[in-house]
């Protein structure tokens, strides 16, 4: 469960203010235009960067208060997610372990998270001579070993091809599977492709969530910000 | 129609190789300085070989002495660089986990770099000089305890002084410049600063250490300013150093080319990691990020950057003694007018001339890269030497060629050559960046429009870079103004510049008047380092 209470921040003529509850475990899409709030809101939940007012809490429990390494949350951006200089296996294991010890029990613990991702290749390979699908999957490895109750994803598969965003959202769906305790919210203008994935949908405008709450599609394809999103200005 | 149509094409023909001819002759303007540039250290290579074929000098120049030079040369230099790299690295990360502005840190680091050497060298006498404000401290409180600044631990201290501030630069960009969802990452995954730097972020540090380590190096080698004023033996003697005796105490000119080329042909050796920058452009880059801070400083990184401040600023406590000796008979004296007169003549043209040699060959070397010409590296390498051939080599080289010629050229001119030969590789290595910034994106634009190499060099390039030309010009000014390497050699009483103006006063131990003339050449720097940096700061389109 996450529950966001007036969640506030300003930057210059910039205001935000975030109210949002979800109940129900799945995959929900954070949408809006560019510029209005949805990196905001990611960095506010991560913890990166720091609210002026409200809270907001995970299982009742409250997180707003912690240092980004203390909430359960795991984060993937679009880029910059693995150090190109380590490997795999340091990749992902730092999520857990942060001197990244080679030692049989993590091996394991990558391994396995491995398979479940169909990385095939081996763990001490460098990450920077795997292919861009192939190095997100390691990111979200790391998220998978983390297993933490909220995932954000901060439009992480924009740079793939299409067929490889659809293996991604398979991989996440099973990811989900395993881990029943899971909200991911996921930042995308791809929405025609996340709609049979997710729960509801998150609709940004102007620093703030539209109606306060997660909105069917059905729900919002009519609003008139929402469309405008979609087609412009154009009438 | 026919004959319309024949007439038009050959109109357009005749057009098309008139507009082909306009554009080969506009590269070939283009690129002339620079073809000038190498012809005429092409007449200086055959110069040397020619003059010892031809006159076979027999003179001893391998003598204990000159070993003696060279030994001391290296540890001094190796000293310094561990040194420099150590504690520029250490200041680099506290100046990282501190809260003071990058553009503060920047310019006070850039300045330090290009500060006076015999600024900052006066600076340290004025302070731990035998009559020093500490030892003269001690002696009020009745310590009896002396110690020397003269000598070795002077040396090491002086060179470290301006490579620390370098190698802290290097160390404190490469920080900021750490991608934001790297430190996302280390943050959400509690990364402690000591894991950070030991695991994930080493190999941003190592990416071109080796660079950095070579170019530092060789600065400590070429340290002539430095050594002439604090070696106290002739056992702390450097290469430069012998090579200024040779020539201005035992008029030994083949010995002085001798010892010249040795040290030239040993800096070129230490230069060669240099050319890996030819595949990372990046590495020069001085580009900022929106720095995202996650580590915090703690008791021992601020005390550590306190007593660095203390030895970075404690030199400038020479200005209020300077200012405190007021002399305006000095001020207005024959001598110092000429001298200042000088300085700036001298820092005029040798700008001019290294403005006019680096544009010309950013120009061909871009080209080179953008037509992957086999002679790339070549171009490169013809520039950077020139950053390292030390001044005091090139002087003596220069000092033959002009009794040859019957002392041809005046001093000024000289001078004003040597110091653009030194301004032009850094005026070429900061702006090469920028030049070479999209340069694969640019090129197809300038093919597909057809855009003129007049053009693209003062409505494009000059225009992307204004405010880093502006700057890099004001530095290098200022680097010129302050040489105290040639001047030393081509001096005359109707030719002296105000640092060599400034040594004479304290040779002859005027000490309070050396550092009036010191305090008010340093306000004079600092004031126009400080309107340049307004003017740039100021202007909208510069921005």
């Amino acid at each position: 469960m996450l529950r966001l209470d007036n969640l506030s921040y300003s930057v210059g003529k910039f205001k935000a203010k975030y109210t949002l509850s979800i109940n129900k475990n799945g995959i929900y899409a954070l949408v809006g235009e560019s510029g209005s709030g949805k990196s905001t809101f990611m960095n506010l939940l991560g913890g990166y960067t720091k609210q002026n007012k409200g809270h907001f809490l995970i299982n009742n429990k409250l997180v707003s208060n912690l240092t980004p390494s203390k909430r359960p949350i795991s984060s993937l951006f679009q880029n910059h997610n693995n150090f190109d200089h380590l490997n795999i296996f340091q990749n992902v294991i730092m999520g857990v372990d942060p001197n990244m010890n080679f030692n049989e029990e993590n091996k394991k613990k990558v391994n396995y998270v491995m398979k479940k991702l169909s990385l095939k290749m081996s763990m001490l390979g460098l990450v920077s001579d795997l292919s861009g699908g192939e190095q997100q999957r390691v990111s979200l490895a790391r998220c998978w070993l983390r297993n933490e109750n909220l995932l954000l994803l901060d439009e992480p598969f924009n740079a793939l091809d299409p067929g490889l965003r659809k293996d991604m959202f398979k991989q996440l769906l099973s990811f989900h599977k395993s881990n029943s305790n899971l909200i991911t919210i996921i930042s995308s203008h791809f929405l025609d492709e996340l709609l049979d994935i997710v729960e509801g949908i998150i609709f940004v405008s102007k620093g703030s969530i539209e109606s306060n709450k997660v909105l069917k599609y059905k729900d919002i394809k009519n609003n008139i910000k929402f469309k405008r999103y979609f087609l412009g200005n154009l009438k | 129609m026919a004959q319309h149509l024949i007439e038009l094409l050959g109109l357009n023909l005749g057009l098309a190789v008139l507009s082909n001819v306009k554009n080969k002759l506009t590269v070939f303007f283009l690129k002339l300085p620079y073809l000038l540039y190498l012809i005429i250290i092409l007449i200086l290579v055959c110069f040397i070989f020619s003059y010892f074929l031809k006159d076979k000098p027999n003179v001893i120049v391998f003598d204990r002495f000159f070993f003696n030079s060279l030994k001391f040369t290296f540890i001094q230099a190796i000293l310094s660089t561990l040194i420099s790299i150590i504690i520029g690295f250490l200041i680099g990360i506290c100046l990282y986990l501190s809260r003071i502005k990058i553009k503060l840190i920047s310019v006070v680091l850039n300045f330090f770099f290009i500060a006076p050497v015999i600024f900052v060298s006066y600076g340290v006498i004025f302070i731990h000089g035998s009559n020093g404000l500490i030892q003269s401290f001690l002696n009020k409180v009745g310590i009896n305890f002396s110690y020397s600044i003269f000598g070795f631990v002077g040396i090491l201290y002086v060179t470290s002084y301006f490579n620390i501030s370098l190698s802290a630069n290097y160390f404190f960009r490469k920080l900021i410049n750490i991608p934001e969802n790297y430190l996302k990452l280390l943050q959400a995954n509690n990364v402690s600063f000591y894991q950070a730097l030991k695991y994930y972020l080493r190999p941003i540090f190592q990416n071109n250490i080796i660079v950095l380590c070579s170019i530092v190096l060789i600065f400590c080698i070429s340290n002539f300013t430095i050594i002439y004023i604090f070696a106290n033996s002739p056992f702390l003697s450097t290469l430069e150093l012998v090579i200024y005796q040779k020539i201005s105490f035992e008029a030994n000119i083949y010995a002085a080319i001798v010892y010249g080329l040795i040290q030239a042909f040993i800096v070129i050796l230490l230069l060669s990691p240099l050319l890996k920058i030819s595949n990372n452009f990046q590495m020069l880059s001085l580009k900022k990020t929106e720095n995202y801070k996650i580590y915090k400083s703690n008791l021992l990184s601020t005390s550590f950057l306190i007593i660095m401040s203390i030895y970075f600023f404690s030199p400038c406590l020479m200005i209020f003694k300077g200012l405190s000796s007021f002399n305006l008979d000095l001020l207005i004296s024959y001598n110092a007018i000429k001298s200042f007169l000088s300085s700036l003549s001298v820092a005029t043209i040798s700008l001019l001339l290294s403005l006019l040699i680096s544009l010309s060959s950013l120009y061909f070397a871009r080209k080179l890269f953008e037509d992957n010409s086999r002679f790339k590296k070549l171009m490169l390498f013809s520039i950077f030497i020139l950053c390292f051939v030390p001044a005091i080599s090139l002087s003596s080289i220069i000092f033959m060629i002009n009794i040859k010629l019957d002392f041809y050229f005046n001093n000024f001119w000289i001078v004003s050559i040597i110091n653009s030969c030194l301004l032009i590789p850094i005026i070429f290595l900061f702006l090469l960046p920028k030049f070479m910034d999209n340069n694969i994106y640019e090129k197809s634009k300038i093919l597909q429009f057809g855009i003129n190499p007049l053009i693209r060099i003062f409505k494009i390039d000059l225009i992307k870079f204004k405010k880093d030309l502006i700057l890099i010009s004001s530095a290098c000014f200022v680097l010129s103004m302050g040489d105290l390497t040639s001047v030393t050699i081509f001096n005359s009483s109707e030719f002296k510049t105000v640092p060599f103006f400034i040594s004479q006063l304290y040779s002859s131990y005027r000490y309070d008047d050396a550092f009036f003339i010191m305090s008010i050449y340093v306000i004079f720097i600092i004031s126009l380092l400080y309107i340049v940096s307004l003017m740039v700061h100021r202007d909208a389109t510069l921005r």
